[in-house]
């Protein structure tokens, strides 16, 4: 099931990073699972779509990372901030 | 790091650590290319509760200095980091690293000018721990002489400059740094484009690329002070000062313990590897009817290169020379995805078949490395690689996932002093120490039980010379009649050289060194 994320951060140097989702929880990915990496930088606070990697059970790991359309970005943003919402804890935090 | 066992210890991590490795276990956070111990960046430094020159490096909690400089260094990232790339050298140092330096501790002077073997050596800063030594500095009258008032020297590119670059000239950051810091008699020296920051030590083997590496991006992100800690705490002027009664700073109490940390897998791995080899003999030879003299020496011959084959991967997979962070492409077919799942499967007590799909995942491995893969990110290493012994052996004989399973366990992972199975950091281990490792392997040969016999760690003797009290406490150091075992032969392989492959095992990693 894909999920909606925001890129935390991007080594430009290893190509690999983090995706923060909207209950604060991490997940490592790379440019082998983001071909867009390339398209745009900086890359920080992209909003993107990316599915859990199952495979790798002992670090969180994302796989098909997509950066969200232009034109989807705002509807992305909003869907983001709202979670975020919903779960108080998490954004007090 | 305590011997290895088969018997199952948890290896839950403790609650209090956050897991912030990648997927091959190497720190999120810093960049450890070769010059400490990983688990001690990982596990020690974050975990200590008692050694108090640890703790009054590592812990920040009543330090101002961490809070002032990561609020500094946060509120600027965020307001300059979209320029900071467009700066020259001299005004990416003016706005970002300067101001760094300062809060870091440091006192220092630009551009200091050294003759040296005829050339005239400028780095950009000598570091000082305070203005009194650096007045001192200035009054003396030698460059030697200033520069025993120097604590380290820095040097600052701009931003995107690669700080890996070929040949042993100026032109390259590493190399420059390394000699500035040979010119000026300092162990310990920094490198930064402002970006990635590392550190360089004249202790390390391989001084050009062995180093300590923090891209501040990562920790500036957003705040959270145990991933600063690996900046403020390895980079302040703390961290170089000597201190205590054995006059050691922090870097070089880290860095000691890495050394420790190779002896001691070393040391670990002497003694495993002998078992493995044994293990891995006892695999191949499950596909033989008739064990004669010449077919147990076959298989110990072939049980030592498949060894040999094994370290040579783990190392170059450790060394970063393949990418086993790929998650979709090479780490796959890698050994470190391998070892991971048996890891887990070992941690869990899952019972493993006489199928070989271990096997079979490394022989493609090692055709993948012979031959390359670019579309994977796989470079060749040729044919010579895997050259040793008769191919067709390993095409007609296999090792039991039952037999190979466990033996690639032991030699990927140990216990850490927390009872926890943690990867081994090959990366650590020079070509030395793992050379040291087939030599001791050298002397053995591979026989037959022809009684029941034990291994009581000093030697081999018969099962039925022991007392009831010694049977029980050595049953698991039993091997049965029939069964086969290693044999402390007379060196003769040593001294024809006929199963030594030392030499060509040292030539592969000195060149992925």
């Amino acid at each position: 099931m894909k999920q909606l994320g925001k890129i935390l951060w991007w080594d430009r140097r290893d190509k690999e990073g983090v995706i923060t989702d909207s209950q604060g929880c991490e997940f490592y990915f790379n440019a082998s699972v983001f071909p867009d990496h390339a398209r745009l930088k900086p890359l920080e606070g992209r909003f993107v779509q990316f599915s859990l990697n199952e495979e790798v059970t002992h670090t969180k790991c994302a796989k098909s990372v997509a950066l969200v359309p232009g034109d989807s970005v705002s509807k992305a943003k909003k869907t983001f901030e709202s979670s975020k919402l919903s779960n108080p804890a998490e954004s007090a935090a | 790091m305590t011997a290895y066992s088969s018997k199952f210890k948890s290896a839950e991590p403790s609650a209090s650590v956050k897991k912030e490795v990648r997927p091959d276990g190497t720190g999120l956070y810093f960049n450890n290319n070769g010059l400490f111990s990983e688990n001690y960046l990982q596990h020690r430094l974050p975990e200590e509760k008692k050694d108090a020159f640890i703790l009054e490096h590592w812990e920040t909690e009543a330090l101002p200095a961490f809070s002032e400089c990561y609020e500094w260094m946060l509120s600027t990232w965020e307001e300059y980091k979209d320029i900071l790339s467009d700066l020259d050298e001299a005004q990416l140092e003016d706005k970002w690293i300067r101001p760094i330096l300062k809060r870091l501790g440091w006192t220092y002077e630009v551009q200091d000018r050294m003759k040296k073997r005829g050339k005239t050596q400028i780095p950009d800063y000598s570091l000082f721990a305070d203005e009194k030594s650096y007045i001192q500095g200035k009054s003396a009258k030698t460059d030697t002489a200033y520069f025993k008032h120097v604590l380290a020297v820095a040097d600052a590119k701009a931003m995107g400059v690669n700080l890996d670059g070929t040949g042993r000239t100026n032109s390259n950051p590493s190399y420059q740094i390394i000699r500035y810091m040979e010119d000026t008699g300092k162990t310990w020296g920094i490198l930064t484009d402002g970006e990635y920051w590392r550190i360089y030590s004249l202790n390390s083997e391989s001084k050009f690329s062995t180093y300590f590496e923090i891209n501040i991006r990562k920790a500036l992100a957003k705040r959270d002070d145990e991933r600063f800690k690996y900046f403020f705490n390895f980079f302040r002027k703390e961290a170089f000062l000597s201190k205590g009664p054995s006059s050691q700073s922090f870097l070089d109490v880290v860095y000691k313990s890495g050394e420790q940390y190779a002896k001691e897998v070393e040391t670990q791995l002497r003694h495993r590897a002998f078992r493995i080899t044994q293990t891995i003999s006892r695999g191949f030879a499950t596909q033989y009817s008739d064990l004669t003299e010449e077919n147990l020496n076959e298989i110990y011959q072939h049980s030592l290169y498949y060894l040999f084959r094994l370290m040579f991967i783990l190392n170059a997979e450790a060394k970063g020379i393949f990418d086993v962070n790929d998650l979709s492409d090479f780490f796959p077919s890698s050994l470190r995805s391998l070892a991971l799942d048996l890891k887990k499967d070992f941690e869990i007590g899952r019972k493993w078949s006489a199928q070989n799909k271990s096997y079979q995942h490394i022989s493609e491995l090692m055709a993948l490395l012979e031959k390359g893969d670019k579309s994977i990110g796989v470079f060749t290493l040729g044919s010579e690689v895997f050259s040793s012994g008769s191919k067709d052996y390993f095409k007609r004989h296999s090792i039991p996932d039952s037999a190979l399973n466990p033996a690639i366990v032991e030699l990927a992972c140990a216990y850490d002093e927390g009872g926890d199975l943690k990867f081994i950091d090959y990366k650590r281990l020079s070509p030395d120490h793992l050379g040291s490792l087939f030599e001791g392997l050298l002397d053995y040969k591979l026989v037959r039980a022809t009684e029941r016999l034990v291994d009581d760690g000093k030697k081999i003797r018969p099962w039925k010379e022991l007392t009831e009290q010694k049977k029980l406490k050595l049953k698991d150091a039993l091997i049965e009649k029939g069964e086969l075992f290693l044999e402390n032969g007379s060196g003769s392989r040593k001294d024809t050289g006929s199963y030594y492959t030392l030499s060509d095992f040292l030539d592969l990693c000195q060149a992925i060194s």
